[in-house]
Formats: structure tokens, C-alpha cells, sequence
């Protein structure tokens, strides 16, 4: 796999960068750092990461309650799941469908191969139309693309209209979280922020009064954007329209009030049929945010009125390559829920940022590798396989079993550390003989008993830095089975 | 042009590869939810996200039941496509710049019909004057038929789907007026949306 | 019919008595159990760490030893879900003695209620207890049903067996099958997170009035033990074929006093 997907850290010359309040700097980064140790630096604060874990487990248990209320809950998953793979299995006829309806309603298509040609057409066709103030809803897509650098540095104003990725564009930051971009930012934080841009009064930390200040703010931009742009839920290829579905109006404002409309979607949110919506908005709103269905669910069918004009960009970034591969295949079906991240015991006490990559989690722990696997081969790894990911994904993406996978392709690949494959050789060797297993655990079960506690408790032992060493009985069970059964098989 | 060619390489790419799946599946109705009083699942869920119900007889309750209301007393602009119920102070057909709505204080609007699971009301073209008025009032009423009421979303995509010509060039599924969580997951309704959210079902 | 017991190899040589309870809890039932010489592993360790190669010929040595006896227990859902989930990465498809143990492997209570349906034990316990879902017995083998889906008339096999045990006063954590972080090498790739984790989840089941956490997964508990005897956290650990066989409560914690743990 050789194709880009997700692209990885903002260089640091392309955005204005501020310390957060928990004291880390997100998005200003020299170099990457892997997983667990961004994860320590998170973890480490005991009362913050409480905060966030409970923050994710509310939103996941209001999840829980509205599948509740549906009997065929997991029927519609079964649906969801065989709709996408026919989409993805027949994407590019459903691609050419959707293609002429959607030109045939007055839209126009753009096809981006990678995300500098994304940014390209979208730049293009802003500056053709002498465009310098865009208002943007959220889609992960063009966070995925780093648009909004891409933007400014050519001149033309970018507002985040979404309040969480507003809040996260203010203070130099990037989404934590691909529903909830400011889930790791505590209130407080969000008013000296507003305070310092939007002039709300000091130590104000009310969200009601910080609300409303933003919704005064944005109301501004919102009149006076020449341009919106807006990320796809849904593109049906039946009829050649797509569907934005938002709980803040912010997307349809920048839909409804400029003349020019640019919605930009990866190629997988192809849906065959104009009836499986039906399946989709029954099951989006319910598995992210824990509601029957977001405020708005917006249809667009062409541009808005004659003088309007509609162009969707359609974008590759990897997915065709993705889109190969048999055992990854079904995450193209993700309809960026954010669910899996909400159930994730390890995202929900290491944060968004820890995976350093636009779409964190465990589904970004899915595609983040198929563009970059040396960068990001620390992220299978975290995770337990635990399995409740694939549990609550609306698509069936069988999530913990990709993570896995991903491991025995780096084993394949030979990108795998000594601290790995020695142990496992050393292991793999013992327990292909067991008389020298038996003879090592007996010795290792003596060490534990005999030798003195720093030998055995230090910096290098990761186990024993939280947890005492397990007890070490002086019969394995071999030994035990051998003397107390002794005549039958044993070890 | 670019794009042409950026078209074919990903297409040769996607035909490069066939893939076997299940055929697309037909949603199996009988395994679908149903509820013994629609109205009354319509009118708990949508009160649940925040938005006001009232059953009126006429239309002429529905100005009534405004006329209660201390933001609607105090409104200076208000835009109605349905003059049966509340004939508005402002002139839609003068304002065909999206931008001139931006001061209306309430958008008075027709919808099409209900869906009970989620309190979603849809609004089609002829309900409104144009798109934005939907979203840029500070309040919203919507006036809709409880006889026009389907049980789920499948059902609602069904009777969309069945428009001769295809769907309209928009509409849009209301249900509650906006919100955010974005600050520690704390509700507020009024995002950038409306504030507040009116629906009054007629017979 | 011949029932092998498959003795997990951290069992075998940390918590042998989880391995003798439930040998002695299997004969209990009637079942004539054997162990099959130089059993080690089932190769989860290496295949959970991307080492397909090292894997394979663990996996290959655990099916030969097995295949001839008709089923196969096993005290450990993931070891379980390993050999009936995992094992086609090394193995043809067509191999018969694969097929065999692939199918009839079984996680301990499975076993019973499914393969031996008891309906009665002869044990007391008369403890507050509160079971933890080991993931992989819960998501893997359906075990029980995971708090994610909603699956009609989905059964929970260890409550099952729990329910046939007198006296046990139950006590429940807020979040039922949350991952107790150990994860195998998980636990020592990010320790931190892992032992976060396991901490939440000791305090879940204290704050609930627990006992004893009781799990069908001796990995989750050496974990947790491991968190608990640090912390010197009032609360003990036991496996569930240790509590049916009416293990006296402090049975994993003789090294060190459980003084705070039975509050009456």
C-alpha cells in the first residue's frame, strides 16, 4: 500500500499554535511520538483523565439508551453492514450513477486523486470567484486534507462554523474527537479562549453564556461568508443528491446563505439507494451522540436556486487502495460515528490527541496505518481487544479484528521492535518444548520467591511499575498433576 | 482538464479490483418498529429534544397560541408562508436575497409530514420561501397535518422516494430546535439554528 | 467420551489451582478428564503480538497433542476463543484434526451449561460478589451479552452457573463489561492506560460493596490482583471454577492478609 490516506501532523509554520491549559502542545510537534507515550502524558493527570473518561462514557451510555428503544437495533446493523459492502464492492458504477444524476440536477464534479489536489480545486475554485471568507461546517474529510492551512496561507479566511471546531480552530488545536472536536478542552478553558477572541467576560465558564457569545460571532461570519463549504454525510447515487446532517444549523447557513456551495466527500460515502437512508439516519444520530436523529438532516439535490452554484469534490487519498484489501476493506464502510471512540476504554483515558492522526480511535487506528504504517504502527496497539468497538460500530466493522490484523502485517513486514519479536521468538521456542518450559517456569517461579525485591521491582520491569507480580506458587500445575495423579499423562 | 484525468485513474483503479458482496437488501417491514399511537411517540420524543408541541383544531388556534408566547409579543419580524394561521409583517417575496432574512425575528412555515420514532418533521420547497428561512429566524413554528404521520424513517424514505421527477432540489428533516453539547457535553439549545422550535399539528 | 483439559500456561505455572478447580469441578459432574502430556500454550501471546511465524508452530503442536480426544475445557475465554477464532491463519482449512479442535474447544462454563447442562451444585458461598465480563469470553464466545448490542434472549452463562451456588449475596459495578486493561502485552505496551484501567474497575466493584470479583479469565484477575495487592485494596480476586468449588474467599491473596476485605 503506497497511496497517502489520512495525512499525518500539522507542520507547525501553518498554524498559530498556543500551549492548552492541560499543558500540552497540540499541533506544534517536532517530531512524532507514539502512542503510549503520548497516552502516558495524558494519563498521568488522574483528575483530568477521570473528567474525559466520564465525559465519553455519558455520551456512550446515551448511545446504549436510544438502541434500547429499537427492538431491531442489531437488524439494522446487519442492514447498514450489507449496504456498505455493495456500495464499496460496486463503488465505481455507483460512482458513475451518482456522477451523471448529480450533474444532471446542476451540480458540479470535481475528482480529487490525492489531498493536495483536493485543496487545489477547492482553492481554484474560491480564488476564480474572488472569494477571501469561507465558512466551513465540519467534515472530517477536509481535516483529513489540512484545507484550512492549505486556505489561509493562500489568503482566504477559513471559519469553522461547528462551535466544538471553532472553539479547537480559536486555540490552535486540532479535533480530539471526530463528533466531538472539543471534548478534551474543559469549559473553563473554552472562556479564557473566548474571552481573549470574542471578548466574553473573564472567568465566564458558563456554556449557555458562552453559547450564546458564539452564536453572536458566527452569525457575523455566516452573513458575510462568500463561500460555504460542508462535508456529506450521505451521497446517493440513485438520485445524485447527498444528505448533511447537523444538530447546530451551522452547515445549512453555509449551505443556504452564499451563493456558492462546495460540499467535499471521501468516494466510500457512495450509498446505492435513496431508501437506505432510511437505515442511516436511524442509526447515526443514535450511535454518536446518544439522539433519535440530529436536529437537521439536510437534502441537497443540485444547487439551491438558479444563481447558485453546487460543486461536490470527490476524493481518493487511499481509499481506492484501502478499498483492495480484502481484510480491511469493510472500514471504508465507517460513517464517522465517533461511536467506537466513545466505547474505547483506551481512547477515553489517553485522548484524541494521543494518536496523533486526524481520525483517532479505534477506527483510526484502522486507517491511520494503511497511509503510513512505520508513523502510526504503535496504534493497533492500543488496544486491549476488548472488542466493544466492533460491538457498537452501526456498520459491522469488525474493528478489533482489523487491529490485529494490522499486527500480523507489521509482523509480516518486519516492522516489528527487538522488545517484540525476541520475546515472542524466546516464547515461541520454550513452549515448542515443553520440558524446557517446565524447567524455565520453575526457575522463573524461584527467582520471584527468592530474589530481592529491587531485582525484581524496577524501571525496566514495565509490569511491576503499577502492579505487584503475580504469585509464585512453588507446583505448577504439571507438578501437581504429575504427583497427586501421578500414573496418567502429565508434564 | 485535471479533474477528467484525476477521474480515470481513480476509476481504473476501482475497475481494477472486483469484489464479490451480497446483493443490496430489502428492508424486511415486519421487523420494523411500530407504535400504537404515533402522534403521541411523536409528540414525547420531539418534547424530549426540546421542542414545543400543540394539537390544534384550526389555524386560527395557532396565532393564538403564539400571541402567548413573551418572544413572539416582542418580535419585530416575522416571515410566514402560511397566511392561513399568521399573516407575518414581512415581505417574503421583496426578500429574495437569503441575506435580507437575517433580522426576522420568527419563521412561521408549513411542513409536509411527521415521523413518530425521532420527532422529525419534513420540510419540502413549497414550505418555505427559500432555503435559509428554515434556519436563519431566531424562532421557528412549523405547521403540519398529524394525519400525515409514517411511523420510521424507512417509511418516510418510501413516500419521499415515491415523488414522480425524484426528490425536490431541497428539504429537510426538522426535529427540535438547534443545540450544541460541544462544551462539556453540557446541552444548550439555540446553536446557530433557531432557538426554539413550535410545531403545531393540525387535524 | 474423551474430555481433555486445556490448562493455559500462565495457569499452569502462576494459578495451578484455578486448573485443579476446575479438574475437580468437571469430575464433580461426572466427567472423566484427562491432561494430555506436554501441553503448553495455544500460541495467543505470539499471534496477539503480529508473530504469525512463532505462532504457528505453537498452534500446530496444540492441535496434535489434542486432536484425538473428543473435547477439549479450557479455564480461559480468550485461550478458548484463540484456538475456536483464530487458529485458521495456520492451519489448511481441509485439515480434519484442525476442524476437530477448532470446534470443540470450550471455555469452562460454556461447558457446563451447555455441553453438561447441570442444573445444581452442591457449594456455599456466602460472600457479596460481583462478576467482571472477561472481553473475550463475553464478545468473542457470546458468553454472555455484551452491554454494546441487543440481542434477543441472550443468555449470560457464568450468571447461570453463579445463580446454582447458595448464599452469594450479589453486588454489581456501574459499567458491566468494561476491559480490565490487561490485554496481554497490552498490560506492558501501555502500562499506563492498562493499569488506569484496571484501577477504575477495582474501584467500581469496591464502590459497589464487593468481596470478591469473580471472572471466567485468571489473566484479567492476576492483573487485577496485581493492582489490588499494590494498592492493598480491600477486595479479593477469585476464578469462577475456584468459587463453585467452594474456595474459601482469600484463596489467590495467602500471601498477604485480606484485612479489610470481609466487612460485615
Amino acid at each position: 500500500m503506497n497511496a497517502p490516506f489520512p495525512l499525518p501532523t500539522i507542520s507547525p509554520s501553518e498554524i498559530d499554535t498556543h500551549n492548552t491549559a492541560g499543558g500540552r502542545d497540540n499541533g506544534h510537534r517536532s517530531g512524532h511520538q507514539e502512542h503510549p507515550a503520548l497516552a502516558r502524558d495524558f494519563v498521568a493527570n488522574v483528575e483530568r483523565t477521570k473528567w474525559h473518561d466520564g465525559a465519553l462514557w455519558f455520551v456512550r451510555n446515551k448511545r446504549d439508551a436510544q438502541a434500547s428503544q429499537i427492538p431491531e437495533w442489531e437488524y439494522l446493523r446487519e442492514l447498514a453492514s450489507t449496504i456498505k459492502n455493495d456500495a464499496i464492492a460496486n463503488l465505481p458504477d455507483y460512482l458513475v450513477e451518482f456522477e451523471r444524476n448529480a450533474i444532471a440536477r446542476g451540480a458540479v464534479i470535481h475528482w480529487a486523486i490525492d489531498a493536495e489536489e483536493h485543496n487545489r480545486i477547492v482553492y481554484d475554485l474560491l480564488h476564480e470567484r474572488g472569494v477571501k471568507r469561507v465558512i466551513k461546517s465540519k467534515s472530517m474529510l477536509t481535516e483529513e486534507c489540512h484545507l484550512n492551512p492549505y486556505l489561509e496561507s493562500r489568503g482566504i479566511e477559513v471559519i469553522d462554523t461547528d462551535l466544538g471546531e471553532r472553539i479547537v480552530q480559536l486555540r490552535g488545536e486540532t479535533p480530539s474527537h471526530i463528533v466531538l472536536p472539543a471534548i478534551h478542552i474543559r469549559k473553563e478553558e473554552v472562556g479564557e479562549t473566548f474571552h481573549e477572541h470574542l471578548g466574553t467576560t473573564v472567568g465566564a465558564s458558563d456554556p449557555k453564556y458562552l453559547t450564546e457569545a458564539a452564536r453572536g460571532h458566527l452569525r457575523e461570519k455566516f452573513i458575510r461568508g462568500e463561500a460555504g463549504i460542508t462535508g456529506v454525510n450521505f451521497a446517493i447515487a440513485e438520485t445524485g443528491g447527498f444528505v448533511v446532517c447537523t444538530n447546530e444549523g451551522n452547515a445549512d447557513l453555509g449551505a443556504s446563505l452564499p451563493p456558492i456551495h462546495i460540499a467535499c466527500m471521501g468516494l466510500e460515502k457512495i450509498i446505492p439507494k435513496f431508501e437506505d437512508l432510511g437505515v442511516f439516519t436511524r442509526l447515526l444520530a443514535r450511535s454518536a451522540t446518544g439522539q433519535p436523529i440530529t436536529t437537521y438532516t439536510s437534502h441537497f439535490h443540485g444547487p439551491r436556486h438558479a444563481d447558485s452554484e453546487l460543486h461536490i469534490v470527490i476524493v481518493d487519498n487511499g481509499r481506492s487502495d484501502l478499498r483492495a484489501s480484502d481484510t480491511f476493506r469493510s472500514a471504508l464502510g465507517c460513517i464517522r460515528c465517533g461511536a467506537c471512540m466513545n466505547t474505547c476504554p483506551v481512547y477515553r483515558r489517553s485522548g484524541g490527541h494521543s494518536y496523533d492522526a486526524t481520525v483517532p480511535g479505534p477506527i483510526g487506528s484502522v486507517l491511520n496505518p494503511a497511509s503510513d504504517a512505520k508513523k502510526y504502527k504503535s496504534l493497533p496497539y492500543a488496544c486491549s481487544l476488548c472488542g466493544s468497538c466492533s460491538d457498537v460500530c452501526p456498520v459491522r466493522i469488525p474493528l478489533h479484528h482489523q487491529l490485529l490484523a494490522w499486527r500480523k502485517e507489521f509482523g509480516k513486514r518486519r516492522l516489528l521492535g527487538l522488545d517484540k519479536t525476541i520475546p515472542m521468538k524466546a516464547a515461541s521456542w520454550l513452549f515448542q518444548h515443553p520440558r524446557l518450559y517446565a524447567f524455565a517456569g520453575a526457575w522463573g517461579r524461584r527467582a520471584l520467591r527468592w530474589l530481592p525485591r529491587p531485582l525484581i521491582y524496577h524501571r525496566l520491569n514495565a509490569w511491576s511499575r503499577d502492579r505487584e507480580m503475580p504469585p509464585a506458587p512453588k507446583e505448577s500445575f504439571a507438578q501437581w498433576y504429575a504427583k497427586h495423579r501421578g500414573g496418567r499423562d502429565g508434564n | 482538464m485535471a479533474t477528467k484525468q484525476s477521474r480515470q485513474t481513480i476509476m481504473d483503479r476501482l475497475n481494477g479490483r472486483t469484489i464479490a458482496a451480497k446483493p443490496h437488501p430489502a428492508v424486511d417491514h415486519a421487523r420494523t418498529v411500530s407504535y400504537p399511537d404515533p402522534v403521541a411517540k411523536f409528540t414525547e420524543i420531539l418534547t424530549w429534544v426540546g421542542g414545543r408541541v400543540q394539537q390544534v383544531d384550526d389555524m386560527g388556534e395557532v396565532s393564538h397560541h403564539l400571541h402567548q408566547l413573551p418572544h413572539y409579543q416582542s418580535a419585530k419580524w416575522i416571515a410566514s408562508t402560511v397566511s392561513a394561521a399568521v399573516q407575518g409583517n414581512f415581505n417574503l417575496a421583496q426578500a429574495e436575497d437569503p441575506h435580507s432574512l437575517a433580522e426576522l425575528d420568527w419563521s412561521i412555515i408549513g411542513g409536509e409530514f411527521c415521523v413518530a420514532e425521532n420527532g422529525a418533521i419534513w420540510v419540502a420547497p413549497q414550505d418555505v420561501s427559500q432555503r435559509a428561512m428554515v434556519f436563519i429566524a431566531q424562532h421557528l413554528a412549523i405547521i403540519v397535518s398529524r394525519s400525515q404521520m409514517v411511523m420510521h424513517m424507512h417509511d418516510a424514505y418510501r413516500r419521499l422516494g415515491g415523488v414522480p421527477g425524484g426528490p425536490d432540489r431541497f428539504g429537510v428533516f426538522v426535529s427540535g430546535p438547534s443545540k450544541t453539547a460541544d462544551i462539556e457535553q453540557s446541552l444548550v439549545l439555540g446553536a446557530h439554528g433557531c432557538r426554539t422550535l413550535e410545531v403545531f399539528l393540525t387535524p | 467420551m474423551t474430555v481433555a483439559l486445556f490448562v493455559p500456561c500462565y495457569i499452569d505455572q502462576l494459578y495451578p489451582d484455578v486448573a485443579i478447580a476446575t479438574l475437580e469441578l468437571l469430575e464433580s459432574c461426572g466427567v472423566s478428564v484427562e491432561c494430555p502430556r506436554g501441553q503448553t500454550c495455544c500460541g495467543q501471546p505470539m499471534a496477539n503480538t503480529g508473530c504469525s511465524a512463532d505462532a504457528a508452530p505453537v498452534a500446530r503442536r496444540f492441535v496434535h497433542l489434542f486432536a484425538d480426544f473428543d473435547h477439549i475445557v479450557c479455564p480461559s475465554g480468550s485461550c478458548t476463543a484463540m484456538v475456536r477464532h483464530h487458529y485458521a491463519d495456520y492451519f489448511d482449512p481441509a485439515d480434519p484434526r484442525f476442524q476437530h479442535v477448532s470446534t470443540n474447544t470450550f471455555e469452562l462454563c460454556e461447558y457446563l451449561t451447555d455441553v453438561l447442562k447441570i442444573s445444581s451444585l452442591n457449594v456455599r458461598f456466602p460472600h457479596r460478589v460481583s462478576v467482571h465480563q472477561s472481553c473475550h469470553g463475553l464478545r468473542e464466545l457470546r458468553l454472555g451479552a455484551s452491554s454494546e448490542t441487543r440481542v434477543a434472549g441472550a443468555r449470560d452463562k457464568m450468571r447461570e452457573l453463579l445463580a446454582m451456588v447458595d448464599d452469594i449475596d450479589w453486588v454489581h459495578a456501574t459499567r458491566s463489561d468494561e476491559c480490565c486493561g490487561f490485554g496481554g502485552t497490552f498490560a506492558v505496551n501501555e502500562s499506563d492506560v492498562s493499569a488506569a484501567m484496571g484501577r477504575d474497575r477495582i474501584a467500581d466493584h469496591i464502590a459497589a460493596d464487593s468481596e470478591v470479583i469473580v471472572a471466567g479469565d485468571m489473566s484479567c484477575l492476576m492483573h487485577l490482583q496485581g493492582l489490588i495487592s499494590r494498592n492493598k485494596s480491600p477486595i479479593a480476586v477469585m476464578h469462577i471454577a475456584q468459587l463453585l468449588m467452594g474456595r474459601p474467599l482469600n484463596t489467590n491473596h495467602s500471601d498477604r492478609p485480606l484485612a479489610q476485605a470481609t466487612r460485615t
